[in-house]
């Protein structure tokens, strides 16, 4: 299925907004290590949904500004941009890492969500868990700290960083340091209001997953009220390791809110 | 030329296969291999080496700022410059440099280097620098954002020792309602600034500033990358700014070791050198340029070609000698080395790095009494006449 390749001015320059499919309005942001490519997790939600997929500010082929240091910077801009494109229509929400923390912050300011999934969402913090941390760590010993399985993510991670993605993940690499290096992908303000968010919420977390562990997610679906999902099998970029899984999950969600058939959706998904 | 004495301060004890252990000795290798016996010991024993290089005759001593390694153990080369400013009764006393911008409130530096500045009467430099990347790991500063903080720290700090406060300063990233620091510093209208680098045009665009006119000390490189950064130097004055750069603004720092035969100085020298670039100076890509340290592109280019350098133990005494990197050898050839280079470079500042990697009491100050009587006194006479003038061209020198 064709992956539409679209820009939108906002108030940091051009936004890159990548799209795929027809249906429901589901926007999806990337996390620390941006999106070069298009990943099969986004096809597989794209069988039943219109998939909506900016490059976040600073990332990939967007551009930043001095109005964007901070999560919440980004978060308006978001939102923005959900205004823009989708004035009416409830929107489904969906973030990984920072892309959770920053769906987070829209949650908390947006009444027109109508769901909010959450893949290993950055944004608060457990006291007393050991972490990895990807910004120290070489290209070497990534796969092994963002994967459950490191063959899978050393193949990953060489297509979505080698050659012509090159400069995208050096610039990549130094907005997730601006967003998140310290404190080290949290806000300390933020727990104190999840509680403020009134959209359903799916909180889906890579049982292996170094960077941010489990703990981390039951955090964030106990201040939420949200439900926790745990994935088998998978790290940090659970829904690259695990497309297949999160997808179901993901749909599972906001197909309850849809009040369509789930199964129906999946079989869409399945298809592809 | 005015000649300085400038100091590490390395934990010579440590453990030089930790290799098999951790990746570096730096940020990750546990402080509980730190023995604070040793540490006294060492303290004092490199307070003693630069206070004798003083009393021998030098123009000044130097001292810097790192974190959370095995490298040197000065996170605040405050404290050495204050140990250093009651026993050092006439030399300048350097700290270069100190990483205002890591800090979350540059003012009190601006404090310290004040009072040391009133206790000396006036002999300090203060060096400001960003601090290396490995620092941005440590001290939990965004080296994203470290540029910016490092302009506006000073910016707040030059404002403190000049503007009559108290005065309000917001900025980006720091926020004062009354900056008004007492004392203010002893020279008017404030301490010498230098900027240390081992080589970014950023910083000597920025230093060379006619509003500034900061000097440019170039630290550890083969001595062509010195004529090229130094001559840069006094090309952006001429050409950019439309000033004729002095050479006292401009400086070179070099590991220095000297023995009766050149064959006896690298001998002795071998293993401590080569301690220090693969040893005490292994870092990792990753550490020394964290994400955002550097520009995106500027970072990537940098992986390219440095990933594999900084492998570690792959650098022999006898590279860094051939490339001009360490001076080592008898006092003939180190003088005539370094008068050479003048001759080319023209640089009215010079820092030996006397002490390196694990080399002894015993080297050590046998090191500095040769280097202080046999060749500084050679280089203090140095100054512009005998340098053979720019030719113009930036990485040139005049033949």
């Amino acid at each position: 299925m064709q992956v539409i390749d679209s820009s939108i001015e906002s108030e940091c320059g051009r936004l890159r907004v990548r799209s795929q499919g027809s249906g429901a309005p589901l926007v999806f942001l990337h996390g620390a290590h941006g999106m070069n490519t298009w990943p099969r997790y986004l096809d597989l939600l794209a069988g039943s949904r219109r998939v909506i997929a900016p490059d976040l500010p600073g990332f990939g082929q967007s551009s930043m500004s001095a109005t964007t240091t901070r999560v919440h910077d980004l978060a308006r801009i978001m939102l923005d941009l959900l205004d823009s494109l989708e004035p009416t229509e409830p929107v489904d929400l969906v973030g990984h890492c920072i892309g959770g923390w920053i769906g987070l912050e829209m949650a908390m300011r947006c009444a027109r969500l109508r769901s909010l999934t959450l893949i290993n969402s950055a944004g608060v913090h457990v006291s007393g868990v050991r972490r990895g941390d990807f910004f120290i760590a070489s290209p070497a010993e990534l796969p092994a700290l963002l994967f459950a399985d490191p063959l899978a993510g050393e193949r990953y991670l060489q297509a979505e960083s080698a050659g012509e993605f090159e400069s995208a993940t050096f610039q990549n690499r130094q907005m997730a340091a601006r967003l998140a290096w310290s404190p080290r992908l949290f806000d300390p303000e933020l727990a104190k209001w999840l509680c403020r968010i009134r959209v359903p919420t799916r909180v889906i977390w890579g049982e292996a997953n170094q960077i941010l562990p489990p703990p981390f997610g039951e955090a964030i679906a106990q201040r939420t009220g949200g439900t926790l999902h745990l994935i088998a099998g998978a790290g940090h970029l659970a829904h690259i390791e695990r497309a297949h899984e999160c997808a179901l999950a993901t749909l599972d969600q906001t197909a309850a809110e849809q009040t369509t058939d789930t199964a129906a959706a999946l079989g869409v998904s399945r298809r592809i | 030329m005015q000649v300085f004495m400038f100091h590490l301060m390395p934990y010579t004890a440590m453990d030089m296969d930790y290799g098999s252990k951790w990746r570096s000795s730096w940020v990750v290798m546990p402080n509980t291999e730190f023995d604070p016996a040793v540490g006294h010991e060492l303290y004092n024993r490199y307070l003693d080496e630069l206070e004798l290089a003083a009393e021998l005759g030098l123009d000044g001593v130097a001292v810097n700022e790192h974190h959370q390694t095995a490298y040197g153990l000065m996170p605040s080369p405050v404290v050495t410059a204050a140990a250093l400013s009651r026993r050092i009764k006439t030399a300048k006393i350097g700290i270069l440099g100190n990483a205002f911008c890591l800090r979350e409130h540059p003012l009190t530096l601006a404090e310290e280097h004040a009072m040391i500045d009133n206790i000396t009467g006036g002999r300090l430099i203060t060096g400001m620098v960003r601090g290396i990347g490995a620092e941005y790991h440590s001290m939990g500063a965004n080296p994203a954002l470290s540029r910016e903080r490092f302009l506006e720290a000073h910016d707040l700090v030059i404002q403190a020792w000049t503007r009559p406060g108290p005065f309000d300063f917001h900025g980006e990233h720091y926020h004062f309602e009354y900056v008004n620091p007492w004392p203010r510093p002893f020279q008017r209208p404030h301490p010498p600034i230098w900027c240390p680098s081992t080589g970014s045009i950023e910083t000597i665009e920025w230093a060379a500033h006619p509003d500034r006119k900061y000097t440019y000390l170039q630290t550890y490189s083969p001595v062509k990358s010195v004529a090229t950064f130094l001559n840069q130097y006094r090309q952006t004055a001429e050409r950019k700014y439309g000033y004729t750069a002095e050479s006292t603004k401009i400086g070179w720092a070099a590991p220095i070791f000297i023995a009766d035969t050149d064959e006896q100085a690298l001998a002795i020298a071998k293993p401590h050198i080569e301690a220090l670039f693969n040893k005490f100076l292994n870092l990792s890509f990753e550490m020394l340029f964290p994400p955002g340290y550097l520009s995106p592109e500027t970072a990537r280019r940098m992986a390219i070609h440095k990933r594999d350098q900084l492998k570690g133990d792959n650098v022999t005494a006898e590279h860094l000698v051939r490339e001009g990197i360490a001076i080592i050898g008898s006092p003939d050839t180190v003088r005539r080395k370094l008068q050479d280079a003048h001759h080319l470079i023209g640089f009215q500042n010079f820092l030996a790095l006397l002490q390196f990697g694990t080399l002894s009491r015993e080297d050590t100050e046998r090191n500095i009494r040769r280097f202080c009587t046999e060749v500084a006194p050679a280089l203090q006479q140095l100054t512009d006449r005998e340098y053979a003038g720019w030719s113009g061209n930036s990485g040139e020198a005049a033949a």
